[in-house]
């Protein structure tokens, strides 16, 4: 699923500060958690709440779709953005996009830092980058691991020789820690082993096709 | 017909409440003049009472004498005759005591100078660092170092020769509050050995690792100099006597029969032990047919074994015949609200602490409110919320009462009266206004709670009851000793049971050659009721209380209710001590199968605490009694035969302290080692630094015995994955109880699941005495279930709005009971297992759901009334 | 006139509301200006909620729980202690301040009830009035 990341208060109220009637828009969609109605109402409260102590006003209203990312469904909010000034998305990426487009009349301000494709182990816990989108999958080869992804340095045919107890050598920032992540190559030899299937191991990948990564990508 | 219950402490209480939950008439006689007995000394104890003892006044079948003796018991089983002091005669089937126990009075001794101001017993301690103290928990003034004196007047010839089981685990506790009020204060605890299992220990742990000073021995005297404070102690390490000054001392008291178990026994007739304890078979079961005892009335027990006994207790003095519960309709209160206003004055003393007229005044302002009535005492509250319903009231709202105590009775009162029993709200302007702020604020809180009560319950609309049909027949899972006696209880009052057993074969750990596990599966066979099925391997156990269902292989089975009995397996010492290289080398459990057809030995030895209390696993509570009883039965057949027993601490709780004091009188030689320096064995010799005499021995045992403990991980980790529901396990693999929660903590055979219980070894490690209790106590609590057709639902549970709902699961995540399931792609709340926290609520990404009578409505209604925002 | 500042508390039914009925009970009194609204678990607090009390005008807000691992619902307090701790920081970016938010985790023992709510009272009193009120 998609991970994103709430943008700090003081910056979404930076969009703004200086609107009369802004709607807030959550997306049911795929973003784990979904940032729905209650994420929605929350922030248009907060929002609301600091223009008053600046002793401004802001009529903060909210709302939610079932996924940003689709035009029609977009296209519902025609009556409910009747009046405001500026909207802001609660979406990923994508639905800001899609808002904008849409609603070329007033602009649509990200909520969201969108952050990658990924995952969580248990709920509210921490997210791990799954899956580059780089269009071409191994993972059958891979044993369900993507190095693509999950090594540092991308490689095909790992490990390199960074690999120290099944870590990566390059050390990740994360909250302000130093962290080790897995050695992805690692993880691969050992899935593989277990499945018996070392050959795939020995395999000599290609270069991928970079083309297939292009941007902007369509089908 | 009635049960009489007698003794008013928390044993009866709880066996009172578990009989009216079979739907027996009780009748609960107290010689003092309020119930609550010993528990309602303990500080930390309260707030778990108070809400029972609201509950057994309040239960329609119980019926309450207090301030009586009785004096005179006549007949037999089924046909009881009690005459009470002031001459009232009482016809009841069967009786349950509970008298409790008497705390042993150290006055008697003057060498303990409990005269001295700064000698207290623990009880008179708990008192001192209560918060409720006048000094909210400090000590004195000047009391820098503590000493508490283990063991008076327990393990004591001259006393009381018995170990009272609970004052190592009371003394440690009183030692966390006290220091957690008083960090400076130095602590040192003089003990003969540390009697506590499984958690408790690690709590003992902590304290000493914190900086509290254990020392073992045993302090003969307390020195007064000039007010001063001494005791002399001996070193056994350094074999030395030393002194140490102390500022106060705590004396543990210990527990013995009380005055009116004597007396009761010699009114009915039943054997007493030496001791002066009634003597009980089952656990409960006293020599007369017909009576039962629970509680400390058959040996000193802990609070949570005790009410296990009155759960057993009550299940074996039930008389069947519970009417199903009458589920009223749901009716829509017609109109707009109409309040009724009941103001509990408490017996005219609320208005001593705030304005009663200004109160009702402003009441009668609000919007809504229709009438105001005064109420003077609990027993007036039917009549008048009756009236209230009858001129017009749809709603009520109580002030003056706690939700925690009195929720519950209101709304059966309610409820009674005709009402939804969720159309009624309390304003607790007692507690939270009257007792605790100067007149004229809480008058004004008063006002403001009433206010939003009222702005609450004008929001509130009635809930559904559901009644959540039974199915009447009990699952137990595990045909051990625990799981046989749980199914040969439940299936005595015509209830079918399914008892499911893993291995090929009934019997448990124990083993079929066992006398009461041969007994047992031959009633067990026997009984029509049990449908055994062996060798079989759950492979789901889903639903919620009255509607589980299992499934094995390809059959599924129905069941209303669950007993866990799955029990433990002993600990593999495999390559301890040459343990399966060395013939010699065998296990306690080993021993016991060999000492049926006679041991050729001329020197035994065995080893304590093998796979228990090793940091990793705790102290399995059997294998002292187990070992000691062996040696026993070694020196019986052949007294030249020499019995070593090296020990850590010699566990031999309550009545089985005899068995201690016998082996000792008939020469097995206890050596106790140090934690750190465990025996060791080489060479068919084992040696043993012992710490009393501070040097190496060296035994050649012709048997080395390794007393191994119990590890029921294996076995319940498996079970803990085939419930759909969760179902937790603490950290050793033991089922968690709610024993922890203080409102729920006196139904210790309760799982966190509601209608799941567990007994035996799976619960906690227990002698087969101990478990056959217990397995008693879990029937009673299933039968209590399956007593009728149909049980009632919660009312306050969460409610999906599905077309509200975006499918995300959070909810499902998130639910502690694993209550809200996804049907056709959205969520929904299995009422059966949802208990209305409301987290998934509150969590919910699209709003969708609410808790009932805690709905956004409601809350916000109270915000905007206190707020003043209308 | 002295500024008697309005303060919300939402409390558990479990420890915490047993907390300021022992308080009751035992009579240790504590400033008046609280009201509580019971819930059934620390973990049923809403952040909604809490910004709703904050708007109206109260002065402050505190949510008590149980104590780790002594909540009735197994981990009801921890949910709430996420909120609350979020929420502060919320309402320090918002210009309200993060300490008129604060989670309680009780014992079941009346003292440390009233002490908690002493000492929170004093520092409502110390941060004045809710800024938001009548705006």
């Amino acid at each position: 699923m998609i991970i994103t990341k709430e943008k700090p208060l003081e910056e979404i109220y930076g969009y703004i500060s200086d609107c009369k009637n802004v709607l807030f828009v959550g997306c049911d969609g795929c973003t784990q958690p979904p940032r729905g109605l209650k994420e929605a109402e929350t922030l248009a409260k907060l929002v609301e709440m600091k223009a008053k102590m600046e002793g401004k006003e802001i009529r903060c209203r909210f709302t939610t779709v079932v996924k940003q990312c689709c035009e029609t469904s977009v296209g519902n909010l025609r009556t409910e953005m009747e009046g405001c000034d500026a909207m802001v998305s609660l979406a990923c990426g994508v639905g800001v996009q899609i808002m904008n487009k849409v609603y070329p009349e007033v602009c649509t301000y990200p909520a969201q830092d969108t952050k990658f494709i990924g995952a969580e182990e248990i709920r509210q816990g921490p997210m791990y980058e799954m899956c580059l989108a780089c269009g071409e999958c191994i993972l059958h080869e891979t044993g369900g691991i993507c190095p693509v992804t999950r090594c540092a340095k991308g490689l095909l045919n790992g490990p390199c020789g960074g690999c120290v107890d099944g870590k990566c050598e390059l050390p990740m920032e994360v909250n302000g820690e130093l962290v080790k992540n897995d050695c992805a190559w690692y993880l691969i030899y050992h899935r593989l082993k277990e499945l018996g299937r070392l050959d795939l191991f020995r395999k000599y990948r290609p270069p991928k096709k970079r083309s297939l990564a292009m941007n902007p990508r369509r089908l | 017909m009635t049960v009489c219950v007698i003794g008013g402490g928390i044993s009866g209480i709880m066996a009172a409440l578990a009989l009216s939950r079979r739907g027996t008439e009780t009748v609960l006689i107290e010689s003092g003049e309020t119930l609550g007995g010993h528990m309602a000394e303990i500080a930390d104890c309260i707030s778990g009472l108070e809400p029972k003892l609201i509950e057994v006044e309040a239960d329609p079948l119980i019926e309450v004498i207090t301030g009586v003796t009785v004096e005179k018991i006549d007949g037999s089983r089924g046909n009881f005759t009690l005459t009470l002091s002031g001459g009232r005669t009482i016809n009841a089937s069967s009786i349950i005591l509970a008298t409790g126990y008497t705390p042993f009075d150290p006055s008697v001794w003057s060498r303990y100078h409990l005269e001295h101001p700064n000698v207290y017993t623990s009880l008179e301690f708990e008192r001192v660092i209560s918060l409720s103290s006048p000094t909210g928990g400090r000590l004195p003034d000047g009391i820098r170092r503590i000493g508490f004196i283990q063991c008076i007047g327990s393990r004591d010839p001259r006393a009381n020769p018995l170990c009272s089981s609970v004052c190592c685990m009371y003394t440690a506790n009183e030692i966390k509050t006290l220091k957690a009020r008083n960090p400076d204060v130095e602590v040192y605890v003089f003990f003969m050995d540390i009697r506590v299992a499984g958690r408790d220990e690690r709590t003992i742990d902590k304290l000493k690792r914190e900086g509290v000073t254990y020392i073992r021995s045993r302090v003969p005297e307390v020195i007064t100099d000039d007010g001063k404070l001494t005791v002399r102690y001996e070193d056994t390490g350094a074999g030395e006597l030393k002194s140490l000054d102390l500022d106060a001392v705590v004396l543990a008291i210990g527990l013995l029969p009380s005055g009116s178990t004597r007396k009761l026994a010699e009114l009915a007739g039943l054997e007493l032990t030496e001791e002066g304890y009634i003597k009980v078979s089952d656990g409960v079961r006293t020599s007369v047919d017909g009576i039962y005892a629970c509680g400390c009335v058959a040996a000193p027990v802990r609070i949570s074994d005790a009410v296990v006994q009155a759960e057993a207790a009550a299940s074996l003095a039930s008389e069947d015949g519970s009417p199903p519960p009458e589920m009223p309709e749901l009716i829509e209160p017609e109109g707009e609200p109409a309040i009724g206003l009941i103001i509990f004055t408490d017996n005219g003393t609320l208005g001593s602490y705030i304005d009663l007229e200004k109160v009702r005044e402003a009441a009668l302002a609000i919007d809504g409110v229709i009438q105001v009535k005064e109420v003077p005492s609990l027993s007036g509250l039917e009549a008048e919320i009756a009236s209230l319903v009858k001129d017009g009231s749809n709603r009520i709202v109580v002030a003056g009462l706690s939700h925690r105590k009195h929720e519950e009775m209101v709304r059966d009162v309610v409820e009674r009266a005709g009402l939804n029993r969720y159309l009624v709200e309390i304003a607790n302007i007692r507690e939270h206004a009257a007792w605790v702020h100067p007149p004229d604020e809480a008058t004004r809180k008063s006002i403001d709670l009433i206010r939003m009560a009222i702005a609450k319950v004008r929001e509130v609309s009635p809930l559904k009851v559901e009644l959540l049909p039974v199915t009447r027949r009990a699952l137990v899972i595990g045909g051990g000793v625990a799981g046989m006696r749980a199914s040969l209880e439940i299936a005595s009052h015509g209830i079918g049971v399914y008892l499911i057993e893993r291995e090929e074969k009934l019997g448990g750990m124990l083993g079929e050659s066992n006398e009461i596990v041969a007994d047992l599966i031959k009633q067990v066979e026997s009984n029509e009721l049990i449908q055994v099925m062996t060798g079989a391997e759950i492979d789901r156990i889903e639903g919620y209380i009255g509607n589980f269902s299992c499934t094995i292989r390809d059959e599924k089975l129905e069941a209303g209710a669950i007993v866990i009995a799955t029990g433990a397996k002993r600990f593999e010492p495999a390559g301890l001590y040459s343990y399966g290289d060395d013939p010699k080398v065998i296990t306690q459990a080993e021993l016991t199968r060999r000492l049926e057809t006679g041991i050729d030995a001329g020197t035994v030895a065995m080893i304590q605490c093998v796979g228990s209390r090793d940091g990793e696993r705790g102290c399995s509570r059997v294998c002292c009694i187990e070992a000691v009883s062996n040696a026993l039965a070694i020196k019986e057949k052949n007294p030249d035969t020499e019995v070593f027993i090296l020990h850590k601490d010699i566990r031999t709780y309550g009545i089985y302290e005899k068995l201690y004091r016998d082996a000792r009188s008939k020469g097995v030689i206890f050596l106790r080692f140090d934690e750190d320096k465990p025996p060791k064995y080489e060479n068919g010799i084992v040696t043993v630094f012992d710490t009393l005499l501070g040097d190496e021995i060296q035994i050649r045992p012709d048997l080395l015995v390794l007393s191994t403990g119990l590890d029921p991980g294996p076995v319940s980790r498996n079970l803990a994955k085939v419930f759909s529901f969760r179902f937790r396990l603490d950290d050793e693999g033991y089922v968690l109880t709610c024993a922890n929660q203080p409102e729920i903590g006196l139904y210790p055979l309760d799982t966190v699941i509601d209608g799941v219980y567990v007994c035996g070894n799976a619960r906690q490690p227990a002698l087969i005495e101990t478990a056959l209790v217990e397995a008693i106590g879990a029937a009673g609590r299933v039968l209590q279930v399956l007593g009728s057709e149909r049980i009632r639902g919660r009312g306050e549970v969460a409610k999906v709005t599905q077309t509200a709902c975006i499918a995300c699961e959070t909810c499902v995540d998130l639910c502690p009971y694993k209550a809200v399931r996804m049907v056709y792609d959205r969520a929904e709340v299995i009422p059966g297992l949802c208990r209305g926290c409301g987290i998934c609520a509150s969590e919910c990404p699209a709003k969708a759901i609410q808790v009932g009578g805690f709905s956004d409505r409601e809350i916000i209604a109270q915000l905007e009334e206190m707020l003043g925002v209308v | 006139m002295v500024f008697e500042p309005k303060i919300v508390g939402f409390c558990c039914s479990s420890c915490s509301y047993a907390a300021a009925d022992l308080a009751g009970k035992d009579r240790v009194g504590y400033p008046s200006n609280i009201r509580i609204i019971r819930l059934p678990c620390g973990g049923k607090v809403d952040v909604m909620h809490i910004l709703r009390a904050f708007e109206m005008g109260a002065d402050g807000v505190f949510v008590a729980a149980c104590k780790d691992g002594r909540c009735s619902y197994l981990d009801g307090n921890t949910h709430a202690k996420r909120r609350v701790n979020t929420l502060k920081d919320h309402l320090r970016v918002i210009g309200l301040g993060e300490s008129r938010l604060e989670i309680f985790q009780v014992e079941a023992a009346g003292v440390s009830f009233a002490r908690f709510v002493e000492e929170f009272t004093a520092k409502i009193k110390e941060l004045g009035e809710n800024p938001l009120k009548g705006r």
